[in-house]
């Protein structure tokens, strides 16, 4: 028969084609170097191990997170003797592959990992991460590692010890559109009853007052820890005990609630790509969402309203605590990596902290060195919103190891049907506490 | 064929899945009846995994999504892919150009294919063009943030993926149909539509029940779509079996009854598959 | 005959089978009947259900390549921008900055791999399960059923630490290996369901003259099975690329395929959406080539499958 061998000599000839095209646009890809890798080379110090070492780095791929990842990776690639590899993953591959590759005894798959201050609670409680308080001190002089914000230090640290290095600090501040407001004639929230109010003004002036990242499998839990901390509330005692069941909770989901009317109803389905999206394209008058998310808002290519935007501090709630939320990120040493400590202390300290390094960051990423925070070359529009809602004492989510997933995943879905009206605001508090307390004693968080 | 040869020929496909696809199963089975986390000890907690989840009520929830989801696109792809594959097989020159389109969305990653055809229905935002289209012409619908939305964007997903799948598979069913039954019915007066009902649907049952059964099998696993277009949503009304086993595994840590959801799916596959399988038993004692 | 009732994917034939039509008779048969025999009423809404199908099923692509092409100020805009500036820079950023184009490459390679290995296990043990005319024929179909059934959750923690103990983690051979075993029962399937449908003469015939069976397989059995074995590949190729739990979990760096390189853009990062738009598109387009070539023969693999002789 004819057929067959016509068939295969056309498949050939495609087979061909396609793996030359392949193969010169594979030898084609050469990343580009960024001015901040460059500034990571020079900055890189690293003592070259006495054997061949492979440092493995997970790191998810964000924006702000980037350049940190690709100053250690890059920045040390001459080293003698260290092969760094970096493959990103997405942000929950990443929690996956770090639970699977910290928790195995034997070599770990991962050397240096991305955390930030929920996971690394989780890590450190464990003993997955390498307390770091020793070679901070050695290299304190030479990474000059005193000008780095206290706070970023508390961020990573655990029952006293330091078991991250942090390369940024992020908080969520208000974003508002100040030509809508002066049209308005109001000025930017900085309470509750003012965003609500608010957001009533302008109603009809925009399509949307208010946008928060709600998303009901994720981030819903930021907004409720905002408004509990605003409000005054906790979340657990020092036994571990679940307390957000408590007047400060409820009025912190009534309070979110009230504001699901002015807000797009796709809302709880939303991640910070979907707010900034609305935003940039003018649908949106004010958000309240992290810094490093505020860059993209003033890109002319990207926004329609760049320049039209303002930042403030985000509002207070009555005793004075922005309903915010603070967070450290940073990256994290495996216990049980075969690679020595030491080496991957210095990979990380000498590149991610370096000055040249945090500047060149500075566009997406809120630095961890005071000195950056403080120059005013490197500032950022959304910087002194930035800095002084911290001053004011925006909280970080609780300084539990179970926050991020476990009690994201149990209590969430209680957030959200209170939310939406499909259960009343004490069931639904009441309910997530029990399931909660629950699943902490299975566990073994609660003993 | 003697047992001899039978070995010689089968042995390493044999070898290959008894270590790579039973050994797994099996220790997932294993794992399912224990109790742990990431570098923690398993400790053994027999059927209670199993119990605990058969009385959950987001099991049950699950559970109903699922099914309604299973019978909603294998439904929709064995009547819409059967008339594609009617269409195709009378369309004989553009045949090619047009099954070409329709099977690209069948071989993208299944991730990407679902991301983008959720996007066109987002509302709002220029990306989401289909929802600008509807709702121009009066159609509004809440895709994310009503239930019945959500399952009808997940299911019309789920469909423009992969119905190309069943057409192709009826296609080559019609292309193979002998001429002379069709021939006679014609000549005997026979409609088009009564062809197609008392000759060629009857003719073509063998695959029918293929496209229904692979359906079934592929949707009731449904996970990769819902992770990236509603996420479970609105008000967990979307969670799949395999996305609650991928929530109790990864957001809880609960490996154990990750582990135990994992096997309740392979078990409720295999429970819609019974009515293939006696059909498949049927054939062969047939043949012996 | 006696191929008839041992089939999954029965063909739809009568008893009386016609004559082996050789490839000239086809055509012209083909040829006689390829001539639509609708009004042109029916021709054209037919071509136009059709078209209204394929832009269905394009649209997505459409949509977002055009706005892969656009600026994001445009891309997003509602009511829907027409005329704009075009940009490539989300193709920049896919392709050069974040090395596209490798894991393509290995992505494209593991695919290979995994189906040639696939077919050369596969081929055999699918005969064998045609011939062999016994009931432990019907159980391991059963379980290759379950198989194809199995969530890849169920199995994927098992995977890791056989990948950590063995050494073999992030490397091409393990996952193709796992590739390979995940894919078996349904290339087995398939398969077997082709070979049940070439007479047992074949190769009763080069038996009786002094082959084995083995040697009859590969110089009578093999060389026909051509359609089928292609039908296979396509299959396989195409489960094997669209990998997604398996490889995350078994590879890092080296072995990296494109489900899980993709999956680093994230709509959680504004700036990824047009990348990830660059990124659908440079998923589709080869696929389109490939498939505008391969369709064909999986309509022939499909087709040839019941043909009888």
């Amino acid at each position: 028969m004819t057929v067959p061998t016509r068939l295969t000599r056309r498949l050939k000839l495609a087979a061909a084609g396609g793996a030359i095209s392949v193969a010169a646009v594979a030898g084609c890809s050469a990343p580009t170097t960024t001015t901040t890798a460059a500034a990571a080379a020079k900055a890189c110090d690293v003592t070259p191990p006495a054997q061949p070492a492979t440092v493995n780095v997970l790191a998810f791929s964000a924006p702000a997170i980037d350049p940190f990842s690709d100053a250690m990776v890059k920045g040390c690639k001459g080293t003698k003797n260290v092969t760094l590899n970096h493959t990103p993953v997405d942000f929950t591959g990443q929690i996956q592959k770090a639970e699977l590759a910290l928790s195995t005894s034997g070599k770990s798959a991962y050397d240096i990992v991305e955390v930030y201050n929920s996971t690394l609670l989780k890590y450190a409680s464990k003993g997955w991460v390498q307390p770091l308080d020793d070679y901070i001190a050695k290299y304190k002089e030479k990474y000059r590692l005193g000008d780095v914000d206290p706070a970023a230090w508390k961020g990573v640290s655990y029952n006293g010890k330091v078991y991250g290095i942090p390369n940024q600090v992020n908080t969520q501040i208000l974003i508002y559109r100040k030509d809508l407001f002066q049209a308005a004639g109001i000025k930017p929230p900085t309470t509750y009853d003012e965003m609500l109010s608010a957001a009533k003004a302008l109603k009809g002036k925009v399509d949307y007052p208010l946008s928060l990242v709600w998303g009901s499998d994720d981030a819903i839990l930021d907004g409720f820890h905002e408004w509990l901390v605003a409000g005054g509330g906790t979340w657990f005692d020092k036994d571990n005990k679940p307390t957000f069941d408590s007047a400060q909770g409820r009025k912190a989901l009534q309070q979110m609630k009230d504001l699901m009317p002015y807000m797009p109803k796709d809302t709880l389905s939303f991640g910070n790509g979907d707010v900034m999206a609305l935003m940039q394209q003018g649908k949106v008058a004010m958000t309240v969402i992290w810094a490093t998310r505020a860059a993209p808002i003033n890109d002319p290519s990207a926004s329609k309203v760049a320049g039209k935007v303002a930042f403030a501090p985000a509002p207070k709630g009555m005793t004075g605590t922005p309903a915010s939320e603070n967070s450290v990120d940073g990256f994290a040493i495996a216990k049980n990596s075969a690679v020595p400590a030491e080496t991957l202390f210095q990979i990380i300290a000498s590149t991610t902290l370096n000055k040249d390094v945090q500047v060149g960051a500075s566009k997406v990423a809120l630095p961890a060195l005071a000195s950056v925070q403080k120059d005013s070359k490197a500032q950022q529009p959304h910087w002194p919103a930035a800095l002084e809602n911290i001053a004011n004492g925006a909280q970080p989510l609780p300084a539990v190891p179970f926050m991020d997933p476990l009690t994201k995943s149990v209590v969430n879905p209680y957030l959200t049907k209170a939310v939406t009206g499909a259960m009343p605001v004490d069931t639904a508090l009441a309910q997530a506490s029990s399931a909660l307390e629950k699943a902490l004693r299975e566990q073994g968080y609660i003993k | 064929m003697k047992r001899r040869e039978f070995l010689l020929l089968a042995g390493p496909a044999v070898v290959v899945m008894t270590l790579l696809m039973i050994a797994p199963l099996v220790t997932t089975a294993v794992l399912s009846l224990n109790r742990f986390s990431y570098g923690s000890d398993l400790s053994w907690v027999g059927l209670s995994n199993y119990t605990q989840l058969l009385s959950s009520p987001e099991l049950h929830s699950s559970l109903f999504f699922t099914l309604a989801f299973v019978f909603g696109t294998t439904a929709l792809k064995v009547v819409l892919g059967f008339g594609l594959a009617l269409l195709l097989n009378f369309a004989v020159r553009t045949r090619s150009f047009f099954l070409g389109t329709l099977l690209v969305p069948l071989v993208v990653p299944p991730v990407v294919g679902a991301l983008i055809f959720g996007w066109m229905f987002r509302a709002d935002i220029g990306i989401g063009l289909y929802q600008y289209v509807l709702t121009s012409i009066g159609v509004d619908v809440d895709w994310f943030s009503s239930t019945s939305g959500a399952i009808l964007l997940l299911v019309m997903q789920n469909v423009w993926q992969d119905i190309s799948f069943a057409a192709l598979i009826f296609l080559a069913g019609l292309q193979t149909l002998p001429a002379e039954p069709l021939e006679a019915a014609r000549v005997d007066g026979a409609s088009w539509w009564q062809r197609q009902r008392y000759v060629v649907v009857p003719a073509l049952s063998g695959l029918f029940a293929f496209v229904a059964m692979m359906s079934v099998m592929d949707s009731f696993r449904v996970f990769d779509s819902i992770a990236v277009t509603t996420r479970g949503g609105p008000n967990g009304s979307t969670e799949s079996l395999m996305f609650l086993a991928y929530k109790i595994s990864f957001q809880q840590s609960q490996l154990g009854q990750g582990s135990a959801m994992s096997m309740l799916t392979v078990l409720g596959i295999v429970v819609l598959l019974i009515p293939f399988l006696i059909r498949t038993r049927r054939q062969f004692t047939e043949a012996a | 005959m006696t191929a008839m009732t041992d089939r999954l994917v029965p063909a739809p034939q009568p008893a009386d089978t016609p004559p082996r039509e050789t490839d000239d008779t086809v055509r012209r048969r083909r040829r006689h009947r390829a001539r639509p025999k609708g009004t042109r009423l029916q021709r054209w809404s037919a071509y136009l259900m059709l078209g209204v199908a394929s832009l269905f099923s394009l649209g997505p692509f459409l949509w977002v390549g055009l706005a892969s092409l656009k600026l994001p100020i445009d891309a997003f805009s509602l009511p829907p921008v027409w005329s704009f500036t075009p940009t490539i820079e989300a193709y920049r950023i896919l392709w050069y900055d974040r090395g596209f184009g490798s894991f393509l490459a290995n992505t494209l390679l593991v695919g290979a791999l995994t189906t040639v290995i696939s077919l050369v296990v596969a081929a055999p043990a699918a005969y064998a399960l045609s011939r062999f005319k016994h009931v432990s024929g019907l159980w391991i179909l059963l379980l290759a059923l379950v198989f194809r059934a199995l969530p890849r959750m169920a199995v994927v923690l098992p995977f890791y630490y056989l990948a950590r103990i063995t050494g073999l983690y992030d490397t091409r051979i393990l996952l193709v290996v796992v590739l390979v075993a995940v894919n078996q029962p349904f290339t087995i399937w398939l398969l077997r369901d082709f070979f049940a449908s070439l007479p047992e003469e074949l190769e009763e015939s080069a038996m009786v003259d002094g082959c084995t069976r083995i040697g009859a397989f590969r110089r009578v059995i093999l060389p026909v099975a051509g359609p089928g074995l292609v039908t296979a590949a396509v299959f396989t190729f195409l489960l094997a690329y669209q990998e997604y739990m398996i490889p995350l979990v078994l590879t890092q760096t080296d072995a990296v395929t494109l489900p899980v390189f993709i999956a680093q853009f994230s709509t959680e990062n504004i700036q990824d959406w047009p990348v990830i738009s660059a990124a659908a598109v440079s998923l589709a387009l080869p696929i389109v080539g490939l498939v505008l070539l391969a369709q064909r023969f999986l309509v022939a693999g499909l087709t040839a499958g019941s043909t009888k002789g």
